[in-house]
């Protein structure tokens, strides 16, 4: 009974979307989630409730399928549950200011203690320089400088008297004081006193000599006299400061009385508003006066941007999961911001910058683990982070020893957060092979399925996600043909009938290309014919080297017959796959054989060209050989097979089938169907098994039989177990339609010889027989002459 | 209008800082006259240097040096240039004309001598300091009080640069020269009198830029009671009429609270 080619409804697998009832998308309720990823669902979910150290996540899935979007949809969930995270304020330390003081404040406080300190510094704004200028102040500063200049004055004065009294005046000098000789209350000039007696003039010089001690003494008082001044005036300052500053800062506690963590800071800022009241009495400096304050950024600015409140951490919008797309040193740990000011950089509290990890805090950040890998420091610093349970701003130019510059060491923020790492599977495996810590911090594995089962149900919740795509990218909404369209090249890009893929990104960028062309043909909705447009385009822009390898075919370049028949010759199919995009080619497989030692010549493998699993393929060959044909004695054949004009190398086991097709021929002498191409592995039973790419194979084919038009009994051979993958396109399904092309689908090498050769495989199993027989009497012949010769 | 033309603001060495030059010559800008600067070198100071005992202790070092003419009259000659550039410098920055002189001879005297109606001569109160050991600052003030000029005096504390314009009723010229700096400075005039005294004034303002407070008696007590809460920023009376016991009062509240005093002298055109 001759092999039945498949029927087309066997090619391909339409969507059935029966379970939905809609005629666009707009009509679908969307979702980013997918179905059947239950299993990585479920270490999500249990990696956000086990709050434990080092139960962060590391999510993977392949490159394209955008896991992070479905991630961050079930991580948002999980947020809802969680009690809201806290707010964190930066405040001036006023005992060390290179040090500034972190507070915790519950969630949306932060702004509130903000604004009321922003307030209590503008209140003292204005209440203070008045409480300076009252009456009560003035008088008591008055009295202080009476009481301090009656002090000085009755030292001068009883100088200027003792002085006087001896005749002596005091006169001022450029730097200082002189004592110079008087006469009724005038300086005695040079010439007069030089005309007193020597006993005058020596009793003068005796007095100043006398009374320079007594005007040492008196100046050197004057200091602490001043000295005193000062201090008197500064308690006076300090007490009048204290009351004014006193009533307002009550009035602020008062507001924040539900704030009590703020309580310590408010007694440390009264007590450096009273030590520093002078930055709210001072005047300004009138123009010209060369002392103006020079204009600064307003941000850091101001003498009275010490008692203001950096907000650093609080809601904005958010929901508990950041994902940072940039995981630098700074936006990961956050950073100090310095400003120019006259030449050079300066800094303080408010400069200090959150970074994405203050701003998860209490939630959950998601981090591309290739980007958070290729920043430098970054990992490092994630894992200190996690290690000590807190968050250190760090400079990456001080760690990397480029920078020494003193700046701030704010307090380090308390860390209770979960990290979410996605990627692709290749990293998570190199980080826990290649990282010793790597286990220790990320003990939850969330594995995204590249694909999901093809059931109604699933077509549906499909169809849902392309639904959430197209309104996500504002394109416009796909009628039912076309989702069932995008459902059926879903199927197709897993290489199976009877799996989804979950690659998002694949389906966005087919359906951005469908809107194009759908907008393009001014549809207000996506058509199957937008979807399938989309898809032959991109098939076309990547079909240059496919193109030129079909022709080098159909120009005779490379030798395929689609017609006859042929000893030791038989058509393989291969893939290859370029830059994302696979295609099928025929390549001519050819088998010698005569009398030898039993081995089974891969030439690929002894030129280097053919991988280990090809080789296996061809071991596999010897095995079926020997156990079908000759189970008593050595095999005496010697056959070389050969992937001719192939030049790139060959891997895979998938052209074993082929090979043994081939290989038989060649033994049984019997010419093969050049019209047909054969895929598929074998055992050494000879079972025929399934391979991969079975429909860029088929394709590839049937691209070349169709140019050199097609007879109507060329077809392609694949194993049976292959069958549920066909996904063909529609050309090749109405090909076989319409009887002028065939797919078979082939379980055993019996099976697979008869349809090749037209011959029942026990005529060509009888012939291969007889012919190793020959083949081992012409070797015995052969051992007994070289015996005789010896 | 009272007719106040030049400033003057007699310098000694060692004796004027940048605080009084520029107060000066922003009371000249706001009067829209020119400030005249000298310079006095001490003759008496010049005439004791020569005496082979003369010594000067130096008050940034403590220390005593030997004095001689000649390193006298350097330092005479690098502080009268000192103060040139100072006045140069605060002057050009608010476009008032001045001119600056070096003169020898007594201090007190050469200001005396060139002075006349027309004139607002500049002392400082000193702080606490050495003043009272030489009595400058007493010589000074009663040779400005012994001229025809107006006298400004300006407190040893810092001054507000803002604020009401205070007159103490007592003569025309003080109200008009008061309520004509207010108009110049876009101030509020403030007038402090018996009521018999505000009843009668009449001045060249809006009515609503001039206020008036009754100060039934020209004491300390009072007059604090009777001057703005917020400040004022400059003092105004009349010398005429005004006694020496209750000018000291004035001028005593006027230091406590760091307001300037101008005392219209009696030579000044009503």
């Amino acid at each position: 009974m001759p092999t039945a080619p498949l029927t087309p409804e066997r090619l391909y697998r339409k969507a059935d979307l029966s379970a939905l009832d809609f005629a666009t998308t707009a009509e679908l309720e969307h979702t980013d989630r997918l179905a059947g990823q239950d299993r990585a669902r479920d270490a999500l979910r249990l990696g956000t409730r086990i709050g434990a150290p080092g139960f962060n996540i590391f999510a993977v899935g392949s490159s394209g399928a955008r896991i992070q979007r479905s991630i961050k949809s079930l991580l948002e969930v999980a947020a809802a549950e969680r009690p809201a995270a806290s707010d964190w304020v930066y405040v001036n330390n006023f005992a060390a200011p290179h040090r500034p003081t972190a507070i915790r404040l519950p969630r949306g406080k932060a702004p509130v203690f903000a604004q009321a300190m922003h307030d209590l510094i503008d209140d003292l704004k204005a209440a203070l320089p008045g409480v300076f200028e009252s009456e009560a102040y003035q008088t008591r500063h008055g009295a202080i400088d009476e009481a301090i200049r009656a002090k000085g004055d009755t030292a001068f004065s009883a100088l200027r008297d003792k002085a006087l009294a001896r005749n002596i005046l005091i006169l001022r000098t450029p730097n200082g004081f002189a004592l110079a000789p008087a006469k009724d209350g005038e300086v005695v000039p040079p010439e007069a006193f030089n005309t007193w007696p020597e006993e005058q003039r020596k009793a003068v010089e005796t007095a100043i000599h006398d009374l320079e001690h007594d005007l040492e003494q008196t100046l050197r008082g004057m200091p602490r006299l001043d000295k005193e001044r000062r201090e008197a005036v500064r308690a006076l300052d300090q007490e009048t400061a204290r009351a004014a500053v006193g009533q307002s800062m009550e009035e602020a506690r008062a507001t924040l009385a539900d704030l009590p963590m703020v309580l310590g800071h408010l007694d440390a800022m009264r007590e450096d508003l009273v030590q520093n009241v002078h930055l709210f009495i001072a005047q300004p400096q009138p123009p010209g006066s060369g002392q103006e304050e020079t204009p600064a950024p307003q941000i850091a600015g101001t003498p009275f941007d010490r008692y203001e409140v950096n907000v650093f951490v609080t809601p904005n919008g958010q929901d508990g999961v950041i994902d940072e797309s940039n995981p630098t040193l700074a936006n990961l740990t956050g950073r100090i911001d310095h400003l120019p000011i006259q030449g050079a950089l300066v800094t303080n509290f408010r400069l200090i910058r959150a970074g994405s990890l203050h701003k998860a805090n209490g939630g959950t950040i998601m981090l591309d683990a290739r980007n958070l890998l290729t920043e430098p420091l970054s990992w490092p610093a994630l894992k200190r982070a996690l290690l000590r349970r807190e968050v250190r701003i760090e400079d990456a130019s001080k760690i990397m020893g480029f920078s020494s510059i003193l700046s701030l060491e704010p307090d380090p923020i308390p860390l209770d957060i979960k990290v979410v790492l996605y990627g692709d599977r290749q990293l998570y495996y190199l980080l826990a092979e290649a990282d010793p810590d790597f286990s220790q911090y990320f003990k939850i594995l969330a594995d995204f399925d590249d694909d999901t089962d093809r059931s109604v149900d699933a077509e549906a919740m499909f169809a849902r996600s392309i639904a959430g795509i197209a309104t996500r990218e504002a394109l416009p909404p796909l009628d039912r043909d076309a989702v069932a369209r995008v459902v059926e090249f879903a199927a197709r890009a897993t290489e199976d009938a009877n799996k989804l893929t979950l690659a998002t990104e694949t389906i966005r960028d087919l359906l951005v290309e469908s809107a194009y062309y759908a907008t393009d043909a001014k549809r207000d909705v996506i058509a199957r014919a937008d979807v399938d447009k989309a898809i032959d385009e991109q098939i076309r822009r990547a079909s240059r080297i496919r193109e030129r390898s079909a022709e080098t075919i159909l120009r005779d370049i490379a030798l395929i017959d689609t017609a006859g028949a042929c000893v030791g010759q038989i058509n393989g199919l291969s893939v290859m796959s370029l830059g994302g995009f696979a295609f099928g080619r025929p390549t001519r497989i050819t088998c010698r054989v005569h009398p030898g030692a039993g081995r089974i010549l891969d030439i690929e493998r002894e030129v280097k060209t053919g991988g280990p699993s090809h080789s296996k393929g061809v071991l596999i060959l010897s095995g079926f050989l020997a156990g079908r044909y000759s189970k008593d004695t050595p095999i005496s054949v010697a056959a070389s097979l050969v992937f001719e004009q192939s030049y790139g190398g060959v891997d895979g086991d998938s052209a074993s089938s082929t090979e043994l097709y081939a290989l038989l021929s060649a033994l049984s002498e019997t010419p093969l169907r050049q019209d047909l191409a054969v895929t598929g592995s074998v055992n050494q039973h000879g079972m025929v098994q399934a391979i991969g790419g079975v429909n860029d194979k088929i394709e590839g084919y049937f691209e070349i039989c169709k140019a050199r038009g097609l007879t109507g009994t060329q077809g392609v051979m694949i194993p049976a177990s292959n069958v549920q993958h066909l996904m063909l396109r529609a050309e090749v399904v109405d090909a076989c339609a319409a009887g002028r092309f065939a797919i078979y689908p082939i379980e055993t090498i019996d099976q697979g010889i008869e349809l090749l050769t037209g011959l029942p495989s026990t005529e060509i199993n009888a012939k291969v027989e007889a012919r190793l027989k020959e083949f081992a009497k012409a070797r015995r012949l052969q051992d007994d002459d070289e015996k005789g010769t010896h | 209008m009272p007719h106040h033309r030049r400033l003057v603001l007699g310098i000694h060495h060692g004796a004027t800082s940048g605080d009084l030059m520029r107060h000066a010559v922003e009371m000249a800008h706001l009067l829209g006259i020119g400030i005249f600067g000298v310079f006095v070198e001490d003759e008496a100071l010049i005439g004791v240097a020569s005496f082979p005992f003369a010594r000067e202790f130096r008050l940034h070092s403590h220390e005593w040096h030997a004095l001689d003419t000649d390193s006298v009259e350097t330092e005479f000659r690098h502080a009268a240039s000192t103060a040139k550039r100072l006045l140069d410098t605060v002057t050009q920055g608010l476009g008032v004309r001045s001119e600056f002189q070096v003169r020898r001879g007594n201090p007190s005297g050469v200001v005396a001598a060139l002075l006349c109606s027309s004139d607002i001569v500049v002392l400082a109160e000193p702080k606490l300091g050495s003043s009272g050991l030489t009595q400058s600052f007493l010589r000074a003030w009663q040779t400005a009080c012994g001229s025809d000029a107006s006298v400004l005096l300006l407190p040893p504390k810092r001054m507000r640069p803002r604020g009401s314009v205070v007159a103490l009723l007592g003569g025309e010229r003080g109200v008009r020269t008061a309520a004509h700096i207010a108009g110049l400075a876009g101030e509020t005039l403030v007038l402090l009198g018996s009521a018999e005294q505000l009843a009668g004034v009449t001045v060249d303002l809006p009515v609503d830029r001039v206020r008036g407070r009754v100060l039934s008696d020209l004491t300390e007590r009072a007059l604090r009671f009777a001057l703005p809460e917020g400040g004022e920023r400059l003092l105004v009376l009349d010398r005429d009429g005004l006694s020496p016991e209750r000018e000291a009062a004035v001028l005593r509240v006027a230091a406590a609270r760091g307001t300037p005093v101008l005392l219209v002298g009696p030579g000044v055109a009503g």
